[in-house]
């Protein structure tokens, strides 16, 4: 099955781009601001740090960020407080083949200007070694932005760069051809109670043997009686309650909850015994 | 026994931000923290903050803190922070106990704000006590907290904003992630979280589950399997990656155990990430003065735990009679920002729980 | 849920679970037993589950006598393989002062006469058995290597195996809000969950028996109040033994998978049906705890928790019909020993029920005892 909305890969496509850029004739002004971002989300610092009030003003928190291309004049100012890291400043305004790309980089180290670098697709694929031209943000609280020069069809495109000196990661797919055939069935059963080492085949048995709340089951496992009280176990063991049709989680009694919230020696307590209340 | 009028228990944004605004009404606090040092989760969040101006937006977590513990000088009321302070319980008698550096206290307050955060959730698969297998919170204290690399290839669980940021930081760390994969049938997280993930070349794998971890003593592989509308696994899809760490980052709940032994009412509320204490507007509990703030009270973000914070501050301080001409005021704003950080669709799965909680009609 | 049966008990504790098995042995067909949450979730569940055979009083003495012998052989009694985990490591029993002392020797005396095969020790033999106890703070001991101490979930699960082979229904979840009468004599009960008609119920609700007696309209002399106990890490063994005291208000055992179990009443909290936990017991305990066993200090405590004791004056249990509702019979009181009793619980009352010939005889045992002055004589080996 293939899972390719924006919701499933992360990946904005023609789509999502179509809400973002600026007119032919307004690409060809000055460098501008793409806003990469789709979602509504409580986040508002790009309006707020913008002075040219090139992003239009917010409803509320939760507004999505559109740029008056007629007043971005590409500072960058955005890019650099974009806490997802989602604004590229883009020019392709000077004549030629080529145009520039500043994008935000929280990778350590930085490169260096003139470093050749692989150019990267949204995806991380490789696209084509390209040129660092600046490098700017180096100090401070705001993201470093760093500078490609690109050709001007592939703007759109790269949205990241890896260093070349690094070794070529193999791809998911390739280790993954190998063991198709790992024989999980036959795995131990996995923890359920850390703290009691009680098994997922356990707390199945206890259910199938008539036992259907937490408490009960914590009774004959011990599941949910260690020092984490239950922290580790009580969700699944409810997931397995349902799972077997007993119930729903919220109908659940969620089983008890025990004194002292911390493990505490005995010693610590005798010295502690003012009765004085 | 100690007397104190306002005792918080957590000093992470919530409960920093609680005593900032229960001292600036002039009511002294005492703050509780049970790790070494104060921020809770912040400590950890070396990445930018989303939100608005007030909730900090675009600042790093780990300045936040700064920022959040500054306040809390210089005000009408005092607020006195103990680290090392483990609260063992809240008992019948209204007495607070608490292992402050090895050292059992008692105490009575007149007002308790439970601002305990959260806890995290697990998976049950073959393999899940090998070593190598972390809660994403593990893997971020290891590195962001004390610089250790919890290994060399990862695969990542979960792809709501935990699992997509820590794998940012894994990456930022030189540590490859191999995959992140979800359950569910679309990413969880933020998606700027995710582009920026991808384009550094990582896969994201919606509707897929880890079956196993493999390994002698060790995590050395995973077998991961893509599953059906059934949620059951189509073993033709099953794939096997070579990793040393497999990050679980399946959510949070709140961590309200405390509240439970002392007999306050819940909910299973499933958007709020579990059982999740009932509150009212003020987040006062169904015991009485004792409140709750942040994850706590249902798993949100930093930014309206932070507000939660504010809010349960304020109206505990005017709950013991600590108040100024503007507390009805800021209590509003509270709960405006509140309803503005809630207001798109990400805040969609919060303001279904928090109806079902009962708090908004 | 069945419309009628022969039996309704109320209560699925270890005493209504005996009562219903003992009845069910004797062929007594439909047995409804009716639980307000799942069997062994009150007391049962939440008590120290040692059994000991020292006590001061005779009955009580033959009580737990038998009691310890059906637990000896319980897998054969109950027909399946649950392991129960009976620990007969003995139980050493600590005088406080002189006067503890004097009485222990008295109930040495009495406990032998009877086949108990207990003894007087002086604190260094006290402390040859149990090195890491500080004798200093006893003035003597008493030591029975045939009581110990069980595993109470477990013996909850053997009992309602036994039950369900038996073909005892087991009504979990089920709340009772009234008891029928017809001219004096029960009729049947009424639940959340519907009505059933029964000629005899029994009353084995424990800390709850008040509350269920006046659902019939009878007195019932009893009065409930919390006990509480703390659990440690698991540790390696160090403790075969249970240890208790009176006068020194504790017992502690090592239960077999390695954590340590203490427990305690205080005589000064009221009496109520709350099971809370208090902050004041892990205090008090821990300073007895520490005191008597300084080794014990470095544990850590993972929980504590509270049930509900059931006493009566004398601190010995009532079984009877109630003289205000025939059919309706009481097995409660038991004060805090209705686990260790369960076995003679379950015996005795089938007999009484059936009109049997009792194979101890319980007849000061009565509810009439409390009305004028024929109170037995205090056990005061009670915690």
């Amino acid at each position: 099955m293939s899972y390719d909305k924006f919701e499933q890969t992360g990946l904005a496509g023609p789509h999502e781009m179509s809400t973002c850029l600026p007119s032919e004739e307004q690409r060809k002004k000055g460098p501008y601001a793409v806003i990469e971002c789709f979602e509504e989300i409580p986040c508002n610092p790009c309006v707020m740090s913008c002075t040219f009030d090139a992003i239009l003003p917010f409803e509320d928190v939760n507004s999505l960020p559109l740029v008056d291309f007629d007043k971005c004049t590409g500072c960058a100012v955005c890019a650099g407080i974009c806490p997802g890291l989602a604004i590229f400043i883009v020019d392709e305004s000077k004549p030629g083949d080529f145009g520039t790309l500043r994008l935000p980089y929280e990778y350590w180290p930085l490169p260096e200007k003139g470093q050749t670098v692989m150019a990267l697709s949204r995806e991380g694929g490789d696209v084509e070694p390209v040129e660092v031209v600046a490098i700017s943000n180096v100090k401070g609280a705001r993201t470093p932005l760093v500078t490609l020069r690109l050709p001007k069809d592939k703007l759109q495109d790269i949205r990241g760069f890896r260093f070349l000196s690094e070794e070529e990661q193999a791809a998911l797919k390739d280790d993954t051809e190998a063991e198709k055939t790992a024989d999980i069935e036959s795995l131990e059963s996995p923890i359920v109670c850390r703290c009691e080492g009680v098994t997922l085949a356990e707390i199945r048995d206890l259910i199938a043997a008539g036992c259907h709340t937490v408490e009960e089951i914590k009774h004959l496992s011990r599941a949910g009686m260690g020092p984490c009280q239950g922290r580790t176990c009580r969700q699944i063991i409810m997931g397995e309650l349902m799972r077997a049709g007993i119930g729903k989680t919220e109908d659940m009694p969620p089983g008890s909850f025990r004194p002292p919230g911390g493990t505490v020696t005995l010693g610590q307590l005798a010295e502690g015994g003012d009765s004085d209340a | 026994m100690r007397d104190v009028p306002l005792l918080i228990i957590g000093a992470g944004p919530a409960g920093l931000s609680a005593a900032y605004r229960a001292a600036e009404a002039g009511c002294d606090v005492l703050l509780l923290e049970r790790a070494k040092k104060i921020g809770g989760q912040l400590v950890k969040q070396t990445h930018k903050f989303f939100g608005s101006e007030k909730q900090f937006a675009s600042t790093r977590g780990i300045h936040i803190v700064d920022i959040l513990a500054g306040r809390t000088k210089d005000l009408p009321g005092k607020v006195e922070i103990l680290t090392d302070a483990t609260v063992l319980g809240i008992y019948e008698d209204g007495v607070v106990t608490a292992d402050i550096a090895g050292t059992i206290e008692k105490i009575r307050p007149q007002a308790v704000i439970v601002a305990t955060g959260a806890y995290e959730r697990t998976l049950a698969f073959p393999g899940n006590d090998l070593p190598g297998v972390y809660g994403a919170g593990a893997v971020q204290t290891l590195m962001n907290e004390y610089g250790i690399k919890p290994g060399d290839q990862v695969l990542m669980v979960g792809a709501g904003n935990i699992g997509l940021i820590v794998s940012y930081q894994l990456m930022q760390a030189g540590v490859k992630v191999k995959a992140v994969i979800d359950a569910a049938d679309r990413i969880g997280g933020y998606l700027v979280h995710a582009s920026k993930i991808r384009r550094a070349g990582v896969p994201i794998l919606v509707r897929h589950t880890v079956e196993a971890a493999l390994g002698d003593s060790e995590v050395e592989q995973a077998v991961i399997v893509e599953i059906d509308d059934e949620w059951q696994p189509i073993k033709e899809t099953r794939q096997v990656l070579d990793v040393d760490v497999i990050c679980v980052a399946v959510g949070l709940s709140p961590l309200a155990d405390l509240l439970y032994q002392a007999g306050a009412k819940s909910f299973y509320i499933s958007p709020l990430g579990g059982h999740v204490p009932l509150r009212d507007q003020n987040m006062m509990t169904t015991l009485e003065n004792i409140y709750i703030a942040g994850d706590v009270a249902g798993i949100e973000e930093a930014s309206s735990a932070m507000v939660e914070g504010e809010l349960a501050g304020v109206a505990a301080a005017q709950k013991l009679g600590y108040e100024t001409p503007d507390t009805d005021q800021l209590k509003e704003s509270c709960l405006a920002e509140l309803r503005q950080l809630r207001a798109g669709p990400t805040g969609g799965k919060i303001r279904t729980g928090l109806a079902l909680a009962g708090v908004y009609s | 849920m069945r419309k009628t049966a022969d039996v309704v008990i109320i209560g699925a504790g270890i005493s209504g679970l005996a009562i219903g098995v003992h009845l069910a042995k004797k062929g007594v067909k439909d047995i409804v037993i009716l639980e307000k949450t799942f069997p062994g979730n009150g007391a049962t569940g939440r008590c120290g589950a040692g059994i000991r055979m020292q006590w001061g009083v005779e009955l009580n003495c033959l009580l737990s006598k038998f009691s310890v012998e059906y637990f000896e052989n319980v897998n054969e009694i109950l027909k399946n393989d649950v392991d129960v985990e009976f620990w007969q490591g003995g139980y050493l029993i600590g005088a406080k002062d002189e006067l503890e002392a004097e009485q222990f020797r008295k109930n040495v005396t009495l406990q032998n006469s009877l086949g108990i095969e207990s003894s007087y020790l002086s604190p260094e033999e006290a402390k040859d058995m149990m090195p890491h106890l500080d004798v200093s703070h006893i003035k003597a001991a008493t030591f029975c290597g045939r009581d110990g101490h069980l595993n109470p979930f477990k013996t909850v699960e053997a009992f309602v195996k036994a039950a369900m082979d038996l073909g005892i229904d087991i009504e979990k979840n089920t709340i009772v809000t009234g008891i029928e009468k017809t001219g004096g004599r029960v009729s049947g009960v009424k639940t959340d969950k519907g009505d059933i008609k029964a000629p005899i119920v029994v009353n084995a609700a424990g800390g709850w028996s008040k509350q269920m007696a006046e659902l019939a309209g009878a007195d019932l002399p009893v009065y409930s109040r919390r006990h509480q106990i703390l659990v440690t890490e698991p540790v390696e063994p160090l403790q075969s033994a249970m240890f208790m005291g009176f006068g020194l208000n504790i017992y502690i055992q090592q239960v077999p998978h390695g954590p340590f179990i203490m427990g305690r009443g205080d005589a000064d909290e009221p009496t109520d049906l709350r099971m809370t936990s208090s902050w004041k017991f892990l205090n008090d305990m821990a300073e007895t705890v520490t005191t008597l066993m300084p080794r014990l200090a470095r544990l850590k405590v993972v929980r504590q928790w509270a049930g509900l004791y059931n006493m009566t004056s004398d601190a010995q249990p009532i079984y009877d019909e109630a003289p205000e509702a025939k059919g309706f019979y009481h097995a409660c009181g038991f004060s805090g020993h209705g686990f260790m009793l369960a076995p003679a619980t379950g015996q005795l009352m089938s007999e009484l029920i059936l009109g049997e010939t009792p194979s101890i005889d319980i007849s000061s045992l009565g509810i009439d005892r409390f009305k004028g002055d024929m109170l037995l004589p205090l056990e005061s080996s009670v915690v």
